[in-house]
């Protein structure tokens, strides 16, 4: 029996174990796949060098003539771009149109209107707009009726939004719409939907008295009753008899900042008070305005504990009790959370509250007069909103800045900051204004310093050394960072402005020797400090330290003593940020008037409440009123919009609304500026934004125009479509050398000072000037060139510090890691792991260097090339006098390489940069040219024997790594005759002469030192009559040759015949070689002078329907030159350029006009100096206002309806009484007859509820008539 | 008794091995229970909410689109450019005037596939129940609305089951998602900035304290904003390149 019993357990444990095992078997067959959820696909492209790529590019030599071309659809699916016409084909899905995008119809720029949704689109391509089925409409700004806003209220919820918006709204919640065109600000809008009158809606509900706290529109629509609604009654008030039982519980609302009671059927009561009586106010409604109080004097929370009016504006907000913040009735889990934070630096700040914080010094030191900002800094602007701090970084090396104002407040200080463009370029542009000679250029200067000063970004530098060596220049106050890695060249270009040569004279005394007499301290410490001052101030250049503070000088002097450590300490103290320091917003008046966009335009006819237009200028764009609103709220409101502001706040009675009894309203504060307008608001400076790129991009142009030379050869519109195509460097520089561009940039007003000399891309090196450097110091007088060179500025060698990005509380981005290092690279772009990394750490050895065989002329080579040099041979082996010869070196890595004519030991004791080029790169290319020796008037000097010279070259690559040797190259002069006549080439030559001028100051440039000479007939070179005043020193050559300038009598047309003779120092010796041929110099007189033919609008008036209206200005010229003209508009004491110009239309775009009188005073000035002015006046009317109904009558079966202006009107007969009779949408109705003054329909059943439009779509928010039945 | 035993245990083993055999090759179902097969506005609403759901889970973090076309990556994301000018200084170019309706678009093109799917499946359960079934085609327009997507099927479907015959020819499916608030907010911003090169977005966010609105800015001068509904946390991406300034000249 027990055997059986055994057994019997064991099969029973068998049976069960199949199943067991069979169920573990299929459990582990089934647990792998979850279908649902595929893997993250975690493989990231690493992007090197994203940074520059695709943006700006070489341009082939046939762009400068065509242009950019239209892409409609570019391979990656970019809408309606331009780009070069030589790549434009590389990149579109379809045939480029050769022409701007302006010109080309399917991408003319409008405003898109989604008929359905009501959205408006300004800056929308015609062709995207229309494919997919929206309206189209001729104004790129959105200035038209049908984005017209208002205020759209739907239940408890306001937007301000169009009336399209609104209908559609209405039609997806099923809620009925009510929308009040009259309201004309986001502000008002949403202070209306908090004073919507609320109360008890009562019904019947199984049987008992049910209540809802709710609008009169909600309860009519929920009950069809109107006599259902009590205004201003509480659910709970015992006069209703409901079920709801008063302050059940308190807890937040959706949608509003405070907190409330709640009854017993869950309807919101008042807000909460520790004192349940008074919040209760006898079962009635109790205003925001007059429940408790939650702040008291400074301190916005004093009674956060007893009181729930919490204000969102103020920095508080229901929510959860936590930590110390709650409410002393301890059976309540909410409160009034504080809403502001703490800074990096301590300081409290408020909800909303914005400032500035930067990554070292910023803008002027005044004491020093130079530019602070360091390299790879950059500007951030952080928030405090909800408690949490963001930063937001302005766009990095500065091309924006932030800007910040602080409002003195009741309670405390508040900030408001903005990022916005940095206008540096317009600083360097003002310098090229300055034109003419002696008096004449003197108020040329005053007025471009008048300019500078006026213009928030720049401030006059003043470089005052000797009292024949001083200037002033129109620096930017924030220099700009380069990324040298994309575009040296514009570096170099703007660095250069600094490199300056001051020539101090000696005279031999006759017992004393030689004695300076005058520029005696260019030769000291001081002219090496003021000159970087000014290198500086100009950009990225000079002796600098970056963010990080790691100092390296980047510039060179030559004759000029070494600044002392002192000063090098001072530009240390730069990285260090500065507490407090921020960069004013000033006025926002003066920064639309330095970009040329006034507030309020022309003396004509001032406004008779100044303040309600800056006012009304202000809060034309909704996204800033949230600032200004909080500004004005926290300011008491006047000292946000000027001193009488307050009585403007004040006409919006609803805005206190908002705020509650505490706000101040009427506590005035004196706006301290003393003027009107809306001061030192950052975000209107910011909205600014498309006006500033455009002066910008203008300011550019000019520059760019005059650094190049290309703009006088090329059509203007060409120029500056390249431009803003963005694609203009390489090649403008190479299309320049090949065109024979000037490339010479004047104008600086330097009293004895040489002609600027810039850093080029090959390098144009006065080999020679150093050799008359070391052997000088014969004859009566001599003089000394102690020349600067301002260079862009190097980050250190290697990368140790490449980690340091980041470390100081601000985002890494590719600027600041490039600035701290050589080796330094920024990797995982758009990763979000990005990290800045040292590329070649491990690298010890220094650049191996080989000879440049491509910059080589035909002719030339190289010979017995080994590891310590080369030889240099031309055709004939020695090199001919006054031949141009370019060579080069090539490194196996980027570095910079140095060069001296004597033997050095080290790469630290070499003076000069080969090309002149500080850059690390891998080619290294110079030019120089060779005069005879007989020209050195050496005594007793060999030719033969200094025929051979050797220049010796070193190199550093990125970590620091320096040559030991020299690397020699060898060449040799041959000597011989000069049996060349110099080449003469026009230089910058304006052919076109003014109406009324009688002269013109000519230039030509000769291919070496010469005499030359003019005359109105051709003629040998010694009958002429007339000589040019020419610097024939050796040492004043320039890039373009040696300079010879004459004034040149002007009749009609006339042609000059000019001849010149070399070797001046060979007085009349017949070895000297003259032209045989005269070089031709045409000009061309004005047959008639320039005239402003048309200028609209002029003498009338516009009539608009939106607030703010889009004007354009055109002025047609005649006469003059071409028929052409770059024509300027007035704004306060200066002119500012047309946006479209140099044509013979000039037009401009003003999207800003407020109404009033406007007075525009015109300028246009040829390419000869032909100027015409004309003043255009004329005025913008609003009417906003929707038509009326004057008279009613009926007329042979019909209604007559009569309106005060052209109209269209529409009405409904009868409708359900559950929504408001007049709050029908225009297209429900059915339209009357008529679109002019008289309207008929046939005369039906009455009542007819009639609203009108007129054609700026103003309508009436309630009806524009009711015809009811005669009682 | 030996032999006896020995029969024991064979029949054990021939039942121990047939048990094994069966339980592998009997059909099983996934779900150790089976649900009961809702009704069909229930499942379709289900299902429908899934699909769009999960249509909006990919489409608002890239700005508006499940494959965005002309894109910037940022954290790893390809978000799509609402305003773009490669060129500098000028503002840029609205690239999706219609915004809206091209995300209504996109959503409706991403579920189908999914309705037809549920659909398939609503029709399979019936008919495993041997349930009778006749359909019309199935077309269906999605809505983004404040607070909500709308789903508007229609789908004719009679079941005869019993005798009994049952039609359900529309469902409106209600979904609640930002995605309209947030297409509306990012569509405000390309606006101001194809207008103005700016958007203040702390003063929206001031005035608009349901949203948070962070902007980044790239080195190539791209500005990504990013626009979060507070309540729900779903968050918009959005990219913009208006009035680009060049590093120099």
């Amino acid at each position: 029996m027990r055997t059986n019993i055994i057994v019997g357990i064991e099969i029973i444990l068998l049976i069960s174990m199949s199943f067991a095992i069979s169920y573990t078997l299929h459990a582990e067959d089934s647990v792998a796949y979850d279908y649902n959820q595929s893997p993250k696909d975690l493989a990231f492209k690493i992007i090197n060098h994203l940074f520059g790529k695709g943006i700006v590019s070489a341009l082939d030599s046939s762009d400068l003539k065509n242009g950019v071309s239209t892409c409609l659809l570019s391979k990656n699916n970019k809408v309606c771009q331009e780009y070069p016409s030589s790549e434009c084909g590389g990149k579109c899905t379809t045939a480029c149109i050769p022409s701007s995008k302006s010109q080309v119809s399917a991408c003319s720029v409008g405003t898109c209107v989604d008929p359905v949704e009501g959205i408006c689109q300004p800056g929308s391509p015609k062709s995207a707009c229309e494919n997919d089925g929206g309206q189209w409409y001729n104004d790129p700004n959105g200035n038209i009726a049908q984005c017209k806003l208002g205020c759209c209220l739907l239940g408890d919820q306001a937007s301000f939004i169009t009336s399209q918006q609104c209908s559609r709204k209405s039609v997806l919640l099923g809620v009925t719409s009510n929308f009040k065109p009259e309201i004309g600000s986001e502000i008002e809008c949403l202070a209306l939907a908090k004073t919507q009158e609320e109360g008890a809606c009562v019904y019947e509900q199984d049987f008992q008295k049910s209540c809802t706290f709710t609008t009169k529109a909600s309860c009519l629509q929920k009950t069809g009753r109107a006599d259902s609604f009590y205004p201003g009654l509480l659910c709970s008030n015992p006069a209703l008899n409901t079920t709801c039982k008063k302050q059940a519980r308190t807890a937040c609302v959706e949608g509003k900042d405070e907190i409330y009671w709640f009854d017993s059927c869950g309807n919101r009561e008042n807000i909460y008070d520790a004192n349940k009586a008074q919040s209760w106010n006898e079962g009635k409604v109790l205003a925001k305005q007059d429940s408790c109080t939650l702040d008291a004097g400074k301190n916005l929370l004093a009674h956060q504990s007893s009181c729930g009016n919490c204000n969102y504006f103020l920095g508080s907000i229901c929510g959860q009790k936590a930590g110390n913040q709650k409410l002393s009735d301890s059976s309540q889990n909410v409160v009034c959370k504080d809403l502001s934070c703490t800074d990096a630096q301590g300081k409290k700040r408020k909800n909303g509250e914005s400032w500035c914080a930067y990554q070292g010094s910023i803008g002027v030191d005044e004491k020093n007069n130079r530019a602070t900002d360091t390299p790879g800094s950059s500007h951030y602007r952080e928030v405090c909103i909800d408690g949490v701090i963001q930063t937001e970084a302005c766009a990095d090396a500065r091309r924006e800045v932030c800007i910040e104002s602080q409002t003195q407040t009741n309670y405390g200080k508040i900030s408001s900051a903005a990022c916005r463009a940095n206008l540096w370029t317009q600083c360097s542009e003002y310098n090229t204004e300055v034109t003419g000679e002696g008096n004449a250029r003197i108020a040329s200067e005053k007025q471009r310093d008048n300019k500078c000063s006026q213009n928030p970004d720049c401030f006059v530098k003043k470089v005052d050394i000797s009292d024949n060596f001083k200037f002033n220049l129109c620096a930017p106050r924030y220099p700009p960072g380069f990324d040298l890695s994309a575009n040296s060249d514009s570096a170099e270009m703007v660095c250069g402005l600094a490199s300056q040569t001051c020539t101090a004279i000696y005279v031999k005394k006759l017992f004393s020797g030689w004695k300076c007499e005058a520029n005696c301290e260019c030769e000291d410490a001081i002219f090496t400090e003021k000159m970087n001052d000014l290198c500086i101030s100009l950009g990225d250049c000079g002796a600098k330290v970056n963010y990080n503070g790691q100092y390296r000088k980047n510039y060179q002097a030559y004759n000029a003593e070494k600044v002392p450590d002192s000063y090098i300490e001072g530009l240390k103290k730069y990285s260090a940020t500065v507490t407090g320091q921020f960069a004013d917003a000033g006025s926002y008046k003066q920064f639309y008037t330095s970009l040329g966009i006034p507030s309020d335009l022309g003396a004509a006819g001032k406004l008779k409440d100044q303040n309600e237009a800056a006012l009304k200028a202000a809060l034309v764009t909704s996204g800033s009123a949230g600032i200004l609103v909080l500004a004005a709220y926290h300011a008491g409101i006047a000292s946000s919009f000027g001193a009488g502001g307050a009585a403007i706040i004040s006409k919006i009675p609803i805005l206190s609304s908002l705020v509650g009894k505490s706000a101040g309203v009427s506590s005035a504060v004196a706006d301290p500026t003393g003027e009107f307008g809306v001061a030192a608001n950052p975000s209107i400076a910011a909205y600014g934004g498309a006006v500033a790129g455009a002066s910008l991009g203008l300011a550019v142009t000019s520059l760019l125009i005059k650094f190049t030379g290309i703009g006088p050869g090329l059509d203007p519109y060409v120029t500056n479509s390249l431009l803003v195509a963005g694609a203009y460097s390489g090649a403008i520089i190479g299309a320049n050398i090949g065109s024979g561009g000037t490339g010479i940039f004047g104008g600086l007003g330097a009293s004895g000072s040489a002609s600027l000399a810039f850093a080029w891309v090959i390098g144009v090196a006065i080999v020679l000037a150093i050799v008359i450097f070391k052997l000088l110091g014969i004859g009566k007088t001599k003089e000394v060139k102690v020349e600067f060179q301002c260079q862009p500025w190097q980050a250190p060698t290697g990368g140790k510090a490449c980690k340091q990005c980041g470390k100081d509380g601000f985002p890494c981005t590719p600027y600041a890691c490039h600035s701290l290092g050589q080796t330094c690279e920024f990797v995982n772009e758009g990763s979000g792991q990005e990290a800045c990394i040292d590329n070649n750490p491990n690298d010890a050895s220094p650049p191996v260097i080989h000879p440049l065989k491509k910059v080589l002329a035909e002719g030339y080579s190289y010979q017995d090339e080994n590891e310590n040099g080369v030889k240099l041979v031309g055709p004939e082996e020695c090199i001919k006098a006054y031949t141009p010869v370019t060579f080069g070196v090539g490194l196996d890595e980027p570095g910079q390489c140095k060069y001296d004519v004597e033997h050095t030991q080290s790469y630290d004791d070499m003076e000069f940069y080969v090309g002149d080029r500080n850059l690390y790169i891998r080619n290294h290319s110079m030019a120089f040219t060779l005069p005879s020796l007989e020209s050195l008037g050496l005594p007793g000097y060999e030719p033969s024997r200094k025929a051979n010279y050797n220049m010796y070259i070193r190199c550093e690559d990125t970590n620091g790594n320096k040559n030991e040797k020299e690397y020699a190259i060898n060449f040799c002069v041959k000597p011989g005759e000069d049996l060349t006549p110099p080449s003469i080439s026009p230089g910058d030559y304006n052919e076109y002469v003014a109406y009324n001028a009688t002269s013109v100051v000519a230039s030509i440039y000769t291919s070496e030192p010469a005499e030359c000479k003019w005359d109105t007939n051709d003629k040998e070179y010694d009958a002429m009559a007339y000589s040019w005043v020419c610097d024939s020193g050796f040492e004043n050559q320039t890039f373009l040759g040696w300079k010879c300038s004459a004034t040149l009598p002007i009749n009609n047309d006339s042609t000059f015949s000019v001849r010149c003779s070399d070797q001046p120092w060979l007085n009349a010796s017949t070895k000297r070689n003259e032209n045989h041929e005269s070089y031709p110099l045409t000009f061309k007189k004005s047959k008639i002078p320039l005239t402003i033919t048309s200028l609209t609008p002029d003498n009338s008036t516009i009539i608009a329907g939106t607030d703010a209206v889009s004007v354009e200005v055109v002025a047609k010229v005649s006469g003059g030159a071409d028929g052409t003209a770059k024509c300027s508009y007035k704004i306060d004491n200066y002119y500012v350029d047309f946006l479209d110009t140099l044509k013979s239309e000039s037009r401009n775009v003003f999207n800003q006009f407020t109404p009033g009188a406007k007075v525009l005073a015109v300028k246009c000035e040829d390419r000869a100096g032909n100027r015409a002015e004309r003043t255009a006046r004329f005025s913008i009317e609003l009417d906003s206002a929707a038509p009326e109904v004057t008279r009613v009558y009926e007329k042979s079966g019909s209604l007559v309806v009569i309106t005060n202006e052209p109209a269209r009107c529409s009405f409904v007969h009868f409708l359900n009484r559950t929504r408001d009779t007049c709050s029908f949408q225009f297209p429900e109705g059915e339209v009357l007859e008529g679109s002019d003054l008289i309207h008929t329909a046939p005369l039906e059943q009455l009542p007819y509820y009639i609203k009108c439009k007129d054609r700026f779509e103003n309508i009436a928010g309630a009806c524009s008539m009711i015809v009811q039945a005669k009682v | 008794m030996k032999r006896g035993q020995m029969a024991i245990w064979i029949i054990l083993a021939i039942v121990l091995v047939g048990t094994m055999i069966l339980f592998f090759t009997v059909e099983r179902k996934v779900n150790t229970t089976q649900p009961e097969i809702l009704s069909p506005e229930l499942q379709v609403r289900q299902c429908t909410k899934e699909a769009v759901n999960s249509v909006l889970a990919q489409t608002l973090p890239h700005g508006g689109f499940v494959e965005p076309r002309n894109t910037k990556l940022y954290k790893g994301i390809n978000i799509s450019y609402l305003c773009d000018n490669i060129g500098f200084y000028k503002p840029c170019i609205n690239q999706h005037p219609l915004l809206i309706k091209e995300m209504n678009a996109e959503i409706k093109e991403k579920i189908t596939p999914e309705l037809q799917t549920c659909f398939s499946i609503i029709d399979g359960d019936y008919a495993s129940r041997n349930a009778e079934l006749e359909t019309g085609p199935l077309s269906f327009d999605v809505r983004l609305a404040p607070g909500r997507v709308y789903v508007d099927i229609n789908r004719s479907m009679t079941i005869t089951q019993r005798g009994s015959s049952r039609t359900f020819s529309s469902y409106q499916v209600e979904i609640p998602s930002p995605a309209y608030d947030l297409g509306s907010i990012a569509s405000e911003i390309a606006s101001q900035e194809a207008k103005y090169c700016y958007f203040e977005y702390v003063g929206y966010m001031l005035l608009y304290p349901s949203f948070r609105i962070s902007k980044t800015a790239l080195p190539d001068s791209t500005k990504i904003y990013t626009i979060t509904d507070k309540k729900s946390g779903d968050a918009m991406n959005i990219a913009i390149r208006s009035c680009a300034i060049p590093q120099g000249i």
